[in-house]
């Protein structure tokens, strides 16, 4: 016999002195989290709603958003991951879109339900993903899944001051800020990484951090960052 | 350095004052719109390249008001010539809600139809405009003053309009008639009192049928010879549009009825256009359109005008769409069609 009595208890020995040699360090594959807040050091505008060539009256006025809403927080050199699909919603209400931007991971559907009571459309050429969801009108509702990591900027072809934003990401350490401006990103791969706040007209804030296992690390923002010299 | 912090500075000065954390409307709204067409004429061996450029400047007063100004700029096709209008500089009283409101005066876009909506190229979906607005059709009285069928025209004048979601209601008080051209910066400007009602109803969302009714004069006497005193025109234009899913559709009747010294002469017209979504690239567009006029003779021959183009499009962005487009042509008099093809590269962009 080979496989001897003596032979087997010192295999049961050495896999016990390594689970015990993994449990000693079990912080080791433990990830860690980014926590933080962003704000906006400058005043932020919005385009204007225009019916100059209209025969009716538009019976909405375009109210004031949060732009901390608008900002998304990412691990910009995450490696890709398998990630859940997701459904998110973005409304076509006042003559915008709300949120103006969300954030999803690959594989989710974005809807667009239409508040209003006018017809709306919703395209996008990008790269990421080219669509056309036609027009529909008020209690209607289109989606699209999107399939491929990046940005998509989304329009209305008839409302040419509406715009959003979807960022598709290939992992899961994103974040839209909460109206505090606050984030969490759980769950982040404790290392070296590249933090990056992103707003549609502020453009991206890439900052470094060290995140470190079980541990939650901190990261503020300020947009937009003037470009070092 | 200045690179880098005018697109800042220039937010700053336009960003109405408010907390950094909200964003508010922009004072001004500013989009631009070019095109470029080369059109052949096949039959009578013609290339002719026109260009346009144009600028919709709007800005915030507060308490709703606002100022309006489009000026434009276009090389005529057929004589090469460059034309500066300026097509809207107005004042706008707008108040929304459930029963909106809208006061507007100076240069103001036409109170009448629909084909003067759709004169910016972004907003055309053919290469051609309907042929109501630019092409002359034969006076209808001797030797008088040429006329259209319905002018683009951006008449010094008044309007009100009252609108909810499924009517719209307008008047409107202009200094030009509608079937004659008016240039801002022309100094043969033939000023008439034209007084205008309008209105429409949208009975569900995307469907709107509407009308307008026009009486004023259209040609002071001593313009033909035998024009011994001003004469009055009343016109008539009765407009639908339809849009749903990747589908729009649009059309426009028009009849004028003018004094002239033969009794009432009359002239009509008509277009139908479409244009369908094939692909987010891709789509067609296309437009019949006839024109019914007489000769001013005591017999009242006929004469006609009829259109159609088709037209394949392809938006490489938001911003730049390129246009091709087929045309055929049957003039006023002539009994053989014209045979046109035509490119067309359009770019359109909100600045603000």
């Amino acid at each position: 016999m080979i496989f001897s009595a003596r032979n087997a208890v010192l295999l049961a020995v050495a896999i016990a002195g390594l689970s015990v040699m993994t449990s000693t360090n079990p912080a080791a594959q433990e990830p860690g989290s980014v926590r933080g807040r962003v704000s906006i050091g400058i005043p932020v505008t919005m385009k204007r709603a225009t019916s100059t060539y209209s025969r009716s009256v538009p019976t909405v006025t375009l109210a004031p958003e949060s732009e901390l809403r608008h900002v998304v927080v990412y691990v910009k050199d995450a490696p890709k991951t398998a990630v859940q699909p997701v459904r998110a919603q973005i409304h076509q209400r006042n003559e915008n879109f709300v949120p103006r931007v969300v954030a999803v991971t690959v594989g989710s559907t974005v809807e667009f339900p239409n508040d209003d009571p006018i017809y709306h459309n919703v395209f996008s050429l990008s790269r990421t993903k080219t669509f056309d969801l036609g027009r529909f009108p008020k209690g209607k509702s289109r989606g699209e899944r999107f399939d491929k990591a990046g940005i998509v900027k989304v329009f209305c072809q008839i409302h040419s001051h509406m715009a959003a934003t979807v960022m598709v990401f290939d992992h899961p350490w994103f974040a839209i800020a909460d109206e505090q401006g606050e984030f969490d990103l759980s769950g982040v791969p404790p290392g070296m990484h590249q933090i990056t706040a992103w707003h549609e007209r502020l453009g991206e804030t890439t900052l470094p951090l060290r995140v470190e296992p079980g541990h939650a690390a901190t990261i503020d923002f300020v947009l937009p960052v003037p470009a070092q010299p | 350095m200045w690179n880098r912090l005018a697109p800042w500075t220039l937010v700053l000065l336009i960003a109405a004052p408010s907390a950094a954390q909200q964003a508010t409307p922009s004072v001004l709204s500013i989009d631009s719109a070019t095109s470029v067409d080369f059109t052949t004429d096949a039959t009578n061996d013609t290339r002719a390249t026109g260009v346009f450029l144009d600028s919709l400047i709007v800005g915030d007063f507060g308490h709703n008001i606002e100022a309006i100004v489009r000026p434009q700029v276009q090389r005529l096709a057929n004589s090469g010539e460059w034309n500066r209008q300026i097509w809207v500089a107005e004042m706008r009283y707008e108040r929304a809600g459930p029963v909106a409101l809208r006061l507007e005066g100076g240069y103001i876009p036409s109170p009448i139809g629909l084909a003067n909506l759709t004169l910016r190229p972004q907003a055309n979906p053919t290469i051609a405009l309907p042929a109501e607005l630019f092409t002359s059709i034969p006076s209808l009285e001797i030797r008088g003053p040429r006329i259209n069928l319905l002018s683009g025209i951006y008449p010094l004048g008044a309007q009100a309009t009252v609108s909810s979601t499924h009517w719209d209601t307008r008047v409107a008080v202009i200094d030009t008639s509608p079937l004659r051209l008016r240039r801002v910066f022309g100094s043969t400007n033939p000023r008439f009192t034209n007084v205008t009602i309008g209105g429409g109803v949208t009975p569900f969302v995307g469907f709107r049928i509407g009308a307008s009714l026009t009486h004023g004069g259209w040609m002071k006497a001593g313009e033909s010879p035998a024009g011994t005193e001003d004469r009055d025109a009343n016109l008539v234009t009765i407009e639908a549009e339809l849009a749903f899913r990747h589908t729009s559709l649009g059309g426009e009747w028009v009849n004028d009825a003018l004094d002239t010294s033969f009794g009432t002469r009359h002239a009509s017209g008509w277009y139908l256009q479409g244009a369908q979504a094939l692909a987010p690239r891709w789509f067609v567009a296309g437009r019949v359109e006839r024109i019914d006029t007489t000769l001013p003779l005591p017999t009242a021959p006929e004469q006609d005008f009829r259109s159609g183009e088709a037209t394949l499009g392809f938006r490489f962005t938001p911003e730049i769409t390129l246009r091709g487009s087929y045309r055929t042509r049957q003039l006023f008099g002539r009994d053989t069609w014209d045979h046109l093809g035509a490119v067309s590269l359009v770019w359109y962009r909100r600045w603000m």
